[in-house]
């Protein structure tokens, strides 16, 4: 410190206390919740103190709310959106970094246009098309008159018809969130840095473009792409509108939507106990990897946003 | 800056492919789609669709709840935004001057970034609940106040606020925090040297210093309280009471997917794409721009 | 769809799924969509097992969807995708939608077609009549109905000896002001509130308004055109008069208001009602299940009326359940065999007796009555008088009213009336407000629809 400013200290660590207390003050009272009978928690005012019910809620809502399937469909959603956006993040911002071709600014801006917009003002029609895959195919051969070409050609009244289903499957849940720019941008601007000299070095040594992205490159990006690794996991565990459209079989519900299933019901006894203990059972996995992988996690943030 | 670039003739095609693939697919193809249903009025069974042209927009726009709605956002965005900022801001100077402590602080402040917006939503409607809330009965028994979000329009706000704020400010002191942390030592010390006290170095040094972090954040924070405080809502006061919590992703949900009205929820879809692509615009080329200046 | 099929298949073979028909021998499959929780879902749970317990050729597979609002938007989007199940519920605000849709099958068709024949004279008309077309064609099967009652915290009413329980509204007011004026205590402290209120538009206008014989659209309510606009914000009108009443009741502290919480999770009102606090409370009669977790005693009322009024019928909230189109006469005969089983008078006792939903044919209440069953839980009788006050001919504005994006419209009406209790308009206003804001709504899902009307019911379009 650059001076001593006793009570300055001190008043800075009352403050942070207290800004700790009332960030984690809603987290105290579900965890509170979570150990109480439902007849506690919905007793006027709720006990503040814990309850012995913890292990009673827990088997109840774990097995009521299919608890344990669910964790496993958002680690497959959260860490196939991880993969597949990283996957082909890097290779599209390589390509665009480190090529020149002839449609490079189309691609730029097809890539751009697709920042930021959610997936909420454009969800009805993505709904369709999870539907049937191959809707805009469908559309495209419409246009052709294919299948009056085809019935022309066979003398038969045909129809093309053909569904991929993406409702109900790992798919559906991971590609529609993978479509966005993002982290192209976040590599872009990585690769950006790296001096020329790397790239010249390189070909020198006669290393072509995937030997230069595998030998040198990836290596380089590896603290990046794990700090982002954990962002989109977050990103990916904490989606709720989205699964909760494409997912009408309860096998393949995940855990955050699942919730909703043990929250209280207009005609029901609420039973905010259970209800809580979901809560916090759904939002552990991400904030222990916020926890654990802290540094990764603001090294993500801080690159991804920026 | 020119960059060394590779040949190849179809290399780069199939490196973009995947992503170019996915992006028309997933995104521009329902993005054309709902850009085609703004301009028709349509049955939400599908099947009939007439070309109104316009009409869908100027409904929305002369609608008096659709000016509410921006008022609604705009307070919302600003609200959120400040308190966000204000307290993330605070925080990393506070867990700055520790510096032994502030990995201990950070841990116990950034963690309910992780937690899921409907979540969060669900943990403050329970912990804020009118009726048998704790808050409300402490509210009540200590200082007779009568917190009620499901009638007064301001209580609502402030819960709304608080949520999405809540989520927020660990964001915003993880940045300021960094940018702090890249503040030269020797530039500080040499401040305090000419005897200038904690408070004046906030103001005439590091304020300034953080100001690209700071407008950067402003940035995203109306992009967060634009978008993503959707779940949000949506758990807590579902737009109400009265409208006074409805934004405008929220009406764009609630006349699609409560009203059935695709044609008028896509016309307000486009309208926020619009001022979407705006923001990324701005924000892009301030971005840009930074990266320059860092370089 | 069920043309010529030429499949271009192979190319994408795990991921290509051909239509419902799985190749599993064993039992047909018919899925069902509800939105029936907590111990209204357990209902359900045990309604289809029964069923499926009952024959080997079918199987239903109940699957809860949300709450109304949500199961209608993921059934439409599943109608687009081709993804619908075999049959919906859907409540009693969505009834013109799915009329106009064109992509349900009249349940009285699909009845008809397996060697059904519905005698809809065996039904409460308040029942069958919220869910018969333009040509009396029966269009779902109706499923969990209504209606709204008072109820009364019995514990509270008789500590302050109010005798006979309220019939009106004058008697509440009165009843009420007694129990403020005696020494009556709470369990949250000081005096009890009088009437937990939410404003739900069908407790406390759309029923009490219907059996008032006051309409609430012009058209008959709806039910004779696609024209029509809302028409309760007549100054003279009893919605006027009777929510100034409830603003001036708030205002003396006779009525304390609990939104019915917009995420689904319960209602204000009601958790106030529920913790011993009020002593009266307007709710569907199918609170019978969660009045019994209860901490005091209870009973409840019929609605009440207006003094010096003879009320008619209530009508009817709740869901039916309609049939999609796009299945196999196989798998509709299975549906059809389910509905059987679920209007027959074993399956109706039992989910009256279990959820305190009516029974709605009236065979079923016969025997419930004969049973002596009312003589046991009388105040789940109260909902079935009130609907059958009319007999088999209701008064047309004791009519569910019949209007597009209904939902919707009670969104606005109920926002513009919540901005009435917290002092920030009047009554008048928020009426002028809700009845603009209902009619653009209505003006949309005309001009939306009239095309498709014009090919399916011409008279809604004149």
């Amino acid at each position: 410190m650059t001076e001593r400013t006793p009570i300055l200290d001190i008043l800075t660590h009352v403050f942070l206390i207290l800004g700790i207390l009332v960030t984690g003050f809603p987290i105290y009272v579900a965890l509170v919740a979570a150990t109480l009978t439902p007849e506690q928690v919905n007793g006027l005012p709720m006990p503040l103190f814990f309850g012995d019910q913890f292990l009673v809620n827990i088997q109840e809502a774990w097995s009521r709310a299919d608890l344990g399937l669910q964790l496993f469909n958002s680690a497959v959603q959260a860490i196939g959106i991880t993969v597949g956006k990283v996957a082909i993040s890097i290779i599209s911002a390589f390509a665009i970094v480190y090529f020149d071709f002839r449609f490079k600014m189309t691609a730029f801006w097809i890539i751009f246009m697709s920042l930021m917009l959610p997936i909420e003002v454009r969800i009805v029609p993505t709904y369709e098309v999870a539907a049937n895959a191959l809707t805009p195919f469908l559309w495209l051969g419409e246009l052709l008159r294919l299948d009056d070409l085809a019935s022309w050609i066979t003398g038969e009244k045909v129809r093309f018809d053909i569904k991929v289903s993406l409702l109900n499957s790992y798919a559906g849940l991971i590609f529609p969130l993978i479509a966005s720019a993002t982290a192209t941008f976040l590599f872009r601007q990585f690769f950006m840095t790296i001096p020329n000299e790397m790239t010249e070095a390189a070909k020198i040594d006669g290393a072509g473009p995937m030997r230069f992205l595998l030998d040198i490159l990836l290596p380089l990006s590896r603290t990046n792409i794990a700090a982002l690794c954990v962002i989109l996991f977050i990103y990916g565990w904490n989606q709720y509108l989205w699964p909760l459209l494409v997912t009408t079989d309860p096998s393949y519900s995940t855990v955050v939507i699942g919730i909703a299933k043990l929250m209280p019901q207009p005609e029901a006894v609420p039973e905010w106990n259970l209800a809580m203990t979901a809560a916090l059972i759904a939002m552990a996995p991400p904030v222990l990897v916020v926890v654990f992988l802290q540094r990764l996690f603001v090294r993500g943030l801080v690159e991804s946003e920026k | 800056m020119r960059r060394v670039t590779f040949d190849g003739h179809w290399l780069p095609y199939l490196l973009l492919f995947p992503q170019l693939l996915i992006l028309v697919w997933f995104f521009f193809w329902p993005a054309g789609q709902a850009l085609y249903q703004a301009f028709t009025l349509s049955s939400p069974f599908g099947g009939y669709a007439e070309w109104v042209g316009f009409e869908n927009f100027v409904d929305m726009v002369t609608q008096p709840e659709y000016h509410k709605a921006i008022r609604v956002t705009v307070v919302f965005s600003l609200a959120t935004t400040a308190l966000s900022l204000g307290l993330g801001l605070l925080f990393a100077l506070f867990a700055d001057r520790v510096l032994r402590a502030t990995d201990f602080y950070r841990t116990l402040l950034i963690w309910p970034y992780a937690v899921a917006p409907a979540i969060a939503g669900a943990l403050w409607s329970f912990t804020l609940d009118p009726h048998s809330g704790v808050v409300a009965f402490a509210l009540k028994q200590l200082f007779n106040w009568g917190w009620n979000p499901e009638l007064s329009s301001f209580d609502a706000m402030v819960l709304v606020v608080f949520a999405a704020a809540w989520k927020q400010v660990a964001y915003n002191f993880v940045f300021f925090l960094a940018g702090l942390q890249s503040i030269p030592r020797a530039v500080i010390e040499s401040a305090a040297m000419d005897g200038a006290g904690p408070l004046r170095r906030v103001r005439d040094i590091i304020l300034p210093l953080l100001s690209p972090t700071t407008f950067f954040l402003v940035v995203l924070n109306i992009v967060y309280a634009f978008f993503d405080t959707f779940g949000i809502i949506h758990v807590t006061t579902g737009g109400g009471p009265g409208d006074a919590t409805t934004i405008l992703v929220y009406k764009v949900f609630q006349d699609g997917f409560i009203g059935l009205d695709l044609s008028a929820s896509a016309a307000q879809s486009i309208i926020l794409m619009i001022v979407v692509m705006g923001l990324t615009i701005f924000q892009f080329r301030f971005l840009e721009r930074r990266v320059h200046y860092a370089d | 769809m069920k043309r010529n099929k030429f499949w271009v298949a192979g190319l994408l073979a795990a991921a290509v799924t051909f239509g419902a028909t799985d190749a599993s021998a064993e039992k047909i499959k018919i899925n069902w969509w509800h939105a029936m929780s907590g111990g209204l879902g357990e209902g359900v749970d045990e309604i289809v097992k029964r069923f499926n317990e009952s024959q080997d050729k079918y199987e239903v597979v109940a699957t809860w969807k949300g709450r109304y609002r949500h199961l209608m938007t993921q059934t439409i989007a599943a109608i687009r995708a081709d993804e619908q199940p075999h049959f919906f519920q859907n409540n009693e605000t969505g009834v013109i939608t799915l009329m106009l849709s064109g992509a349900i099958i009249p349940a009285e068709d699909l009845l008809a077609k397996n060697g059904v024949m519905l005698d809809k004279s065996e039904y409460l008309a308040p029942v069958v009549n919220t869910y018969t077309d333009p040509n009396g064609k029966l269009l779902a099967m109706p499923f969990n109905s209504s209606t709204p009652i008072l109820y009364v915290n019995k514990d509270l009413h008789d500590a302050a000896g109010l005798g006979a329980l309220p019939k009106t509204y004058q008697e509440m007011e009165e009843q009420i002001r007694k129990l403020q004026a005696s020494d009556v205590t709470v369990p949250r402290g000081g005096k009890a509130c009088g009437y937990a209120f939410y404003a739900g538009m069908w407790a406390d206008m759309e029923n009490p308004m219907a059996q008032q014989k006051q309409f609430y659209a012009s058209k008959n309510n709806g039910v004779d055109g696609l024209g029509a606009r809302l028409v309760f914000d007549n100054e003279d009108g009893w919605a006027f008069n009777h929510m100034t009443r409830l603003k001036r009741w708030l205002d003396e502290g006779l009525a304390e208001f609990g939104a019915e919480s917009q995420t689904d999770w319960g209602s204000g009102a009601l958790k106030d009602f529920q913790a011993g606090n009020c002593l009266f409370h307007i709710r569907s009669t199918a609170s019978h299940a969660r009045m019994e977790s209860n901490k005091f005693n209870w009973t409840a009322a019929h609605l009440p009326y207006e003094a010096g009024t003879t009320p008619v019928n209530t009508t009817i909230g709740g869901a039916a359940l309609y049939v999609l189109k796009g299945f196999s006469d196989e798998e509709y005969a299975g549906v059809t065999e389910f509905f059987k089983s679920l209007t027959s008078v074993e399956i109706q006792k039992y989910w009256h007796k279990k959820t305190g939903y009516v029974p709605i044919t009236k065979q079923a209440y016969n025997e419930l009555k004969s049973d002596g069953y009312y003589n046991e839980y009388p105040t789940k009788e109260l909902a079935v008088i009130q609907l059958l006050r009319g007999g088999d001919t209701p008064h047309p504005a004791a009519r569910v009213p019949r209007l597009g994006n209904f939902d919707n419209i009670h969104v606005a009406i109920e926002s513009e009336l919540r901005k009435v209790w917290a002092n920030e308009q009047t009554v008048k206003q928020a009426f002028a407000n809700a009845v603009r804001r209902g009619d653009e709504i209505l003006r949309r899902f005309e001009k939306q629809n009239s095309r498709q009307a014009e090919a399916t019911y011409p008279m809604l379009v004149e």
